[in-house]
């Protein structure tokens, strides 16, 4: 009996092993076509979200604004990812990213920001939520269904208040914060940049601003970056941070 | 080593009450699959626990539940594999390849064939009838029906003194 036994325990598991390896190698559907299929898709959101929204690419010649991001874009890179950087003429001090590794800047939060390196630790901190992969499929998916519905009716404040309400957790938020801090050190500059912007923020609004509601809680973070030593940062830029902020 | 085995029940000799019982073993899954989507482990929960009912009603009952569990356990094994392959698409990379769409297809293949054999092995049941599954049929025959020693112990009671 036992002898049989293991015979049929081969049997089955030279069927399974053979049936993988046979779709393997004489496949009914070709993957390559799947995955350019998957990513026609996640390119088309990403173009309906950037068109319906009015997203400024960075990077452009236009503005003052669109070259200095683009500059700045430039400083903040990552080998292992790829980004866009995006400017939207929302007055809410937010930042954002997005699936598709996109990163938006309002310019309620250019605004804010005295210098351009504290806008550099914004970006770092978004570029920590994309390198880290710390988008839900839940806010994929609400977003493709809201720019399916764009046409008929749904508007651009919904998608907003999707993007301004879709929080990551708190641990999530402690990763790009700790991302932002590796990558402000690498460019020389005190992470100490971001506690000044934090404290700006929070004496300026009776509320707590958006960028930080979703955020660990606010003293622990200000504390966090304050316990860095402020350092005037070396980095030279082509533009002039005053004038740009002007022109907005 | 003894090499005897109980006798198998016949048809006639098996109530309808004990027909209606082993084929619930494979009836089972049908009523955990609905619970139990997309979570593959919920059937096999529901399997053990009709077994361990069922484990001390006669061997034609036991034999049905066990095959229908032992069967149950490779299956849901497969699957819980391609939901955690799945999951992982989106927690990391979506780098769908051949390898990963020949595994799907083995799945489903896989499920297809569990529920054709265990509809036909409940159909078998409810009329008092063995059936036996590739590998899993012989290994609960050999569970079930052999003879061991233990078994054939009798415990007697006896006076203090």
């Amino acid at each position: 009996m036992k002898k049989r036994l293991w015979r049929d325990f081969l049997i089955l598991l030279v069927l399974f092993l053979g049936v993988w390896i046979f779709f393997v190698y004489f496949p009914i559907v070709d993957s390559e076509e799947v995955k350019v299929t998957y990513k026609y898709k996640e390119n088309e959101i990403k173009q309906k979200l950037i068109e319906l929204m009015d997203f400024k690419q960075s990077d452009s010649d236009t503005t003052q604004l669109l070259r200095s991001l683009g500059e700045l874009k430039h400083l903040v890179s990552d080998n292992d990812i790829k980004y866009e950087l995006y400017y939207s003429d929302s007055r809410e001090i937010n930042a954002y990213a997005l699936p598709g590794n996109i990163i938006v800047l309002n310019r309620g939060i250019i605004l804010e920001c005295d210098t351009p390196e504290e806008l550099i630790g914004v970006i770092a901190h978004e570029l920590g939520h994309l390198k880290m992969k710390h988008h839900s499929d839940q806010l994929i998916t609400t977003l493709s269904i809201e720019l399916l519905l764009a046409g008929s009716g749904s508007t651009a404040s919904e998608i907003t208040k999707i993007l301004t309400q879709s929080a990551f957790s708190r641990e999530m938020e402690t990763e790009a914060d700790d991302y932002a801090i590796k990558k402000m050190k690498e460019l020389g500059i005190s992470p100490n940049y971001l506690a000044k912007l934090f404290k700006k923020m929070y004496k300026k609004s009776d509320m707590i601003p958006e960028f930080l509601n979703s955020h660990p809680g606010m003293n622990e973070r200000i504390s966090k970056f304050s316990k860095f030593q402020f350092e005037e940062s070396k980095l030279t830029y082509t533009f002039d941070w005053l004038r740009v902020k002007n022109s907005l | 080593m003894s090499t005897d085995y109980y006798p198998i029940q016949q048809p006639e000799d098996l109530p309808a009450r004990e027909r209606e019982d082993a084929m619930g073993a494979y009836f089972m899954m049908f009523a955990s699959l609905a619970a139990g989507l997309p979570l593959p482990i919920i059937n096999l929960i529901a399997a053990i626990i009709y077994y361990h009912v069922n484990k001390h009603k006669s061997r034609f009952v036991r034999f049905h539940s066990l095959q229908s569990l032992l069967s149950q356990l490779p299956v849901s094994l497969l699957n819980a594999g391609l939901v955690v392959w799945a999951i992982s698409f989106f927690k990391y990379d979506f780098n769908f390849n051949n390898t990963f769409l020949s595994y799907l297809i083995v799945v489903i293949l896989a499920n297809l064939l569990y529920l054709g054999f265990s509809i036909a092995a409940a159909i078998k049941a409810r009329q008092g009838l063995m059936y036996y599954f590739l590998f899993f049929g012989k290994l609960s025959y050999e569970i079930v029906y052999k003879v061991r020693e233990e078994e054939e112990k009798i415990y007697r009671n006896n006076p203090p003194i």
